[in-house]
């Protein structure tokens, strides 16, 4: 007798990736001892490593362990699965659920691995895992002959900024950008997620050499790399090597940026913080705040101007890496407001203040309506949008229904699927939990 | 998750924003403080608007005026007043260095928020250009290495010509080169001999990755990559340019200094590392010679990380 378990996050290789967000899976019996139904336990097959999983009949009720009666006949039993919150993968498969005869002291009637991938601190990454992440960059960079080069291409030309940059859909750009590129990464090793610089906080293991590389402080401001390292090749616009000289001590210091805490208060206090106050507002920049998408200025204007080089401006800031990590954090912070504040809802002005389309009443610039498309994923060329799409469609993968071939600006706020399921995107944060904040 | 683990998570956020929200109150209120012992010439805007009252008073200390500089970044692109301050202030060469300098930094924050930014664009880049020539030479190096890197042809002229000895020179000639050199459309070759001839360990690895854009350099760097006598950073950067600008002909130096067990065991793990990775398959697993040698490295434990590289590119072989 045995159990065979399914779940609706498998890549095309029959790989299981979990986030915090519950998806649904099954379970069926094979080869019954008789004909009676069976008691079985769902579990972690090692609570005391790996990611750690949490199980239920509900989406909203999960929990370590979960008793499933399954009849005799092989039907189909479902349930829902997602990691346990914070205790995330750190390998390919090493959370394991074992599926046992309740009361049964051992043996397991089946294992199934998966992955809690999750998008981690970069300063606390374990050596492997900074290493796939940087061998999967490098190779999608593939000394600038890779596909890398469509990225970069995104966030270069002037007008191509104008969808990004300067307006509310600054985040759900961003957030798009970033999840393009993982996607793109998780091709290459799927074990891979989207590490973030908490540009808060001194941050000494990034800027080594094993990892985005060390600038010498008494030297030339040449970034230095291990010789494993294959950002070493790293090229961009034909030109080999990373310029970044940084403005801080990497070794000790922060950025010149808002903490966490003064960045999570911009929009004001809950239950009335708000995103964007709308046309019309014309804030005193420091008594007063008129939107959580101030932090467009700082932190992350800031973050990216506590370098010289290539991150230091908008267009050319790509061409480091760690213009990536940065804007994870970005995209981070954005996650955090909106699990504090309850704002998922896209329907709400709090969430999203301009809530319809380019051109409609009350609406703003293109690109930035909660109802617009973003290019280029939707391959819409030609002013006011930019003259040509460098990557297109968006990315559509097995284990996230979300957000489509055509991304719109609405589509990237709901990303955990928590008040539609089918707009679950496949990506999480280790500190960021799934759901609301409790009253 | 627990309902536990979300609600501490909720309170220990919900102290940090309370203790924000304490510290900013307290900041708002030294605000005004400040702002009204400054200059009576700035009553009217005191009471209005403190923070741009410190901001343009020179008679109040410098790190006052620093602190709203750093505190201001959040709403700064939709304030056409606040940006306009700002560039009278990093274009005011009687104004304390430290405050200019803070002011150029948050004129780079607010440049991020593009179509915000539009209307000021023009007169950032020409206060950037009129800072290529300032007494300071901090915020001289910062607009010239901001300009050089976006390639504006006036900031790349004043560099050629104070290399050429036409004119002085914003920034140390070795900076000047590496500046110049962010732009690989420019004969940039000659400058980058010169500082790879005379520099540092660190100046001669930055000529050395900006060749990787000159085809005519290709010998250099085949030389510096067979130089024992050179820096192991240095030799490494030619090993990443060798294989950008010629991947076949790096490859087979690669190979031969892989395999070539009286060299350095860094350089030899940079070979093996390309190779493996972002070498070509067949040139690689399809050279019965190398994967013989590749055999007698991967046995060889005087250098255990060499060893081990070797035996995974072995593992790794399709025929494995």
């Amino acid at each position: 007798m045995r159990t065979e378990i399914n779940i609706s996050s498998k890549d095309a290789a029959g790989r299981t990736y979990l986030t915090w967000a519950p998806v649904r899976a099954t379970i069926k019996l094979l080869e019954p001892a008789s004909a009676d139904p069976v008691r079985v336990v769902l579990s972690n097959n090692d609570s005391s490593r790996g990611g750690q999983l949490e199980f239920g009949t509900a989406r909203d009720r999960l929990a370590p362990t979960l008793n499933l009666t399954l009849p005799a006949n092989g039907a189909e039993i479902a349930f829902f699965v997602a990691g346990d919150f914070p205790k995330s993968s750190s390998a390919d498969g090493d959370a394991v659920i074992k599926s046992a005869l309740a009361g049964a002291a051992r043996g397991a009637l089946s294992t199934t691995s998966v992955m809690v991938r999750v998008r981690k601190d970069a300063n606390t990454l374990s050596p492997a895992e900074r290493a796939r992440f940087v061998t999967a960059l490098a190779t999608l960079n593939d000394q600038g002959a890779g596909l890398f080069k469509n990225f970069r291409a995104m966030h270069r030309e002037s007008a191509a900024l104008d969808q990004a940059h300067g307006a509310p859909g600054f985040l759900s750009w961003h957030r798009a950008y970033l999840l393009d590129l993982e996607r793109e990464l998780q091709k290459i090793n799927p074990s891979v997620a989207l590490p973030y610089w908490r540009f808060d906080r001194p941050a000494p293991n990034i800027f080594a050499e094993d990892f985005l590389g060390r600038t010498n402080p008494d030297g030339f401001g040449n970034v230095l790399f291990s010789s494993s390292n294959l950002l070493r090749f790293w090229q961009t616009d034909g030109q080999a090597g990373i310029s970044r000289r940084p403005n801080f001590n990497v070794q000790t210091g922060r950025a010149n940026v808002s903490t966490d805490a003064t960045t999570l208060l911009t929009g004001g206090a809950r239950p009335n913080a708000i995103f964007d106050s709308g046309p019309g507002q014309d804030p005193e920049p420091v008594t007063s705040s008129f939107g959580f998408d101030e932090m467009e200025g700082n932190p992350h204007g800031n973050a990216h101007t506590s370098f010289q080089g290539h991150i230091r401006s908008a267009s050319t800031a790509p061409r480091d890496p760690l213009f990536f990590l940065l804007h994870c954090n970005v995209d981070r912070l954005w996650g955090v407001w909106q699990w504090f504040n309850n704002r998922f809802d896209g329907t709400q002005a709090k969430t999203y203040f301009f809530r319809g389309t380019a051109g409609s009443r009350s609406s703003t610039d293109i690109g930035h309506n909660l109802g617009d498309t973003m290019w280029p994923w939707n391959n819409v060329t030609g002013a006011p949008r930019p003259s040509n799409a460098p990557r297109t469609p968006f990315p559509v993968v097995p284990v996230a229904p979300s957000p489509g071939r055509a991304p719109k600006v609405g589509d990237m706020i709901d990303y955990q699927g928590l008040l539609n399921a089918n707009s679950r995107q496949g990506f999480c944060y280790d500190d960021v939990p799934y759901g609301i904040a409790p009253p | 998750m627990s309902e536990s683990a979300a609600q501490k998570l909720k309170d220990e956020l919900e102290q940090q924003l309370s203790d924000s929200a304490s510290a900013r109150d307290s900041y708002v209120s030294e605000l005004e403080d400040a702002a009204a012992e400054g200059d009576a010439a700035l009553e009217s805007t005191v009471q209005q608007e403190p923070a741009m009252a410190v901001l343009c008073d020179k008679t109040l200390p410098a790190k006052t005026r620093v602190e709203v500089l750093d505190r201001l970044a959040g709403a700064i692109s939709r304030r056409d007043d606040y940006i306009e301050a700002m560039l009278e202030i990093v274009q005011d060469a009687d104004d304390d260095d430290d405050v200019r300098s803070a002011a150029l930094n948050l004129l780079g924050t607010a440049a991020f928020q593009v179509a915000r930014f539009r209307p000021h664009e023009q007169a950032y880049l020409q206060a950037l250009r009129d800072l290529v020539s300032d007494e300071d030479a901090n915020l001289r190096e910062a607009a010239v290495d901001t300009l050089a890197v976006q390639h504006d042809p006036e900031v790349q002229q004043t560099l050629l010509a104070g290399l050429q000895g036409d004119g002085p020179l914003p920034v140390p000639r070795e900076r000047a080169i590496q500046l110049l050199a962010e732009d690989d459309h420019l004969d940039n070759l000659p400058w980058l001999r010169e500082l790879y001839a005379g520099g540092s360990d660190d100046e001669r690895q930055e000529a050395v990755r900006l060749m990787s854009a000159y085809p005519a350099a290709r010998e250099t760097l085949e030389g510096v990559l067979r130089d024992r006598d050179e820096a192991t950073q240095v030799r490494q950067q030619s090993a990443a340019s060798l294989h950008n600008l010629a991947p076949e002909h790096f490859e087979n130096l690669a190979k031969e200094i892989a395999t070539d067990s009286s060299d350095y065991a860094e350089i030899r793990m940079v070979s093996l590392s390309t190779l493996q990775h972002l070498g070509d398959s067949d040139s690689v697993y399809g050279d019965a010679d190398f994967l013989s040698a590749l055999q007698d490295v991967g046995a060889d434990e005087s250098a255990p990380p060499v060893a081990e590289r070797a035996r995974s590119i072995i593992e790794g072989s399709p025929e494995q």
